[in-house]
């Protein structure tokens, strides 16, 4: 426990999940480093992709909509978070 | 119910005969909340340098500088709305004051727990993420509350450490690898998770389906046979959970 923003415990948290999303999406650990964010939201689109009608939901179509909002939201907070925090070990002391 | 559209008390609270002099900390919260959240923007987009997309993508939806609360000095007859999830959370205090409380938002909820400290000496605990850091960089100076940090690692990791009232935001619980099971386990018997926004959070993704976090989380804790929910459409939604 401690009495102040731990952002090095901060940014191995979100680091753990960030990856986990990756690893969700089937990307190589050796290529963690390399991909952004834009490659991961290209590819939760192309992967999960529905249309916004409405009229015809169905079960399997809610299903793949689930999987892209859950994903596209986490990675892009994780992402935030992962920006915000590296910023603080790096340049507040 | 009259003939219009709306229908307001004529009346605003009458907070006279409160032992706390909530119109005054309701004025001074109001007046400080805006520059404090224009300098939390300034810093996240201008000094760290965050993705501007953000904003449109789970930025501003993590109420890092948008609407904080109270919001207490429009009209009279406007405000009900949003004051009532916010005095709802202090009866609940009021009724079953709380001594450990988890703090999962930071600063967000500075404004309740300020009071809650001073009223209830309640123990304060934040949950170490970046809201916190922005509350000790851009809040506390105005709303100093003393506090305990627990990582998210620590509070994963020790099980007997448990609090007796958990208040977050919905997007404190849409993180799937952090499941609101973890902080329904951290509560005492007796204990409450409130979770703030519920109903408007809702509206970031798919309203018209099941296909959102929002409608997850909830279905968790109807799953779950030692907790009673309650969850109220009241303005932005707050969801009420009593673990038994």
């Amino acid at each position: 426990m401690t009495t102040k923003y731990d952002a090095e415990a901060d940014l191995k948290i979100r680091s753990q999940h960030l990856a986990s999303f990756m690893y969700i999406l089937g990307i190589d650990e050796e290529d963690f480093l390399k991909t952004t964010i834009d490659d991961l939201i290209l590819l939760i689109r192309e992967r999960y992709a529905y249309d916004h009608d409405i009229s015809l939901d169905i079960a399997s179509k809610e299903y793949i909509k689930k999987q892209n909002i859950s994903l596209s939201r986490g990675i892009r907070r994780a992402w935030f978070d992962i920006q915000f925090a590296t910023y603080e070990v790096n340049n507040v002391k | 119910m009259s003939s219009d559209k709306r229908y307001e008390p004529q009346m605003s609270f009458d907070y006279t005969k409160w032992v706390y002099d909530w119109k005054e900390f309701a004025r001074k919260s109001t007046k400080e909340d805006g520059p404090e959240s224009v300098a939390i923007s300034n810093y996240l987009f201008n000094v760290v340098g965050i993705d501007k997309r953000n904003i449109a993508t789970g930025g501003a939806s993590d109420y890092e500088f948008v609407i904080h609360y109270p919001r207490p000095a429009l009209a009279d007859s406007y405000g009900q709305s949003q004051w009532m999830p916010i005095l709802l959370i202090q009866a609940l205090m009021d009724i079953s004051p709380k001594k450990r409380i988890l703090a999962l938002s930071g600063g967000l909820d500075r404004f309740r727990l300020k009071p809650f400290q001073e009223i209830y000496n309640s123990q304060i605990y934040f949950l170490n993420n970046k809201k916190l850091s922005l509350y000790e960089k851009f809040q506390y100076e105005n709303a100093p509350i003393e506090y305990g940090v627990l990582t998210q690692q620590y509070l994963e990791s020790n099980y007997n450490f448990t609090f007796d009232l958990i208040i977050g935001w919905s997007q404190d619980m849409e993180n799937p690898f952090i499941p609101v099971d973890l902080y329904l386990d951290r509560l005492e018997k007796g204990g409450i998770l409130i979770i703030q926004n519920s109903s408007d959070s809702v509206f970031l993704y798919q309203n018209d389906t099941q296909a959102s976090p929002v409608w997850q989380y909830h279905q968790d804790i109807k799953s779950r046979d030692d907790c009673h929910m309650y969850h109220i459409p009241l303005f932005y939604g707050i969801t009420i959970v009593v673990k038994q």
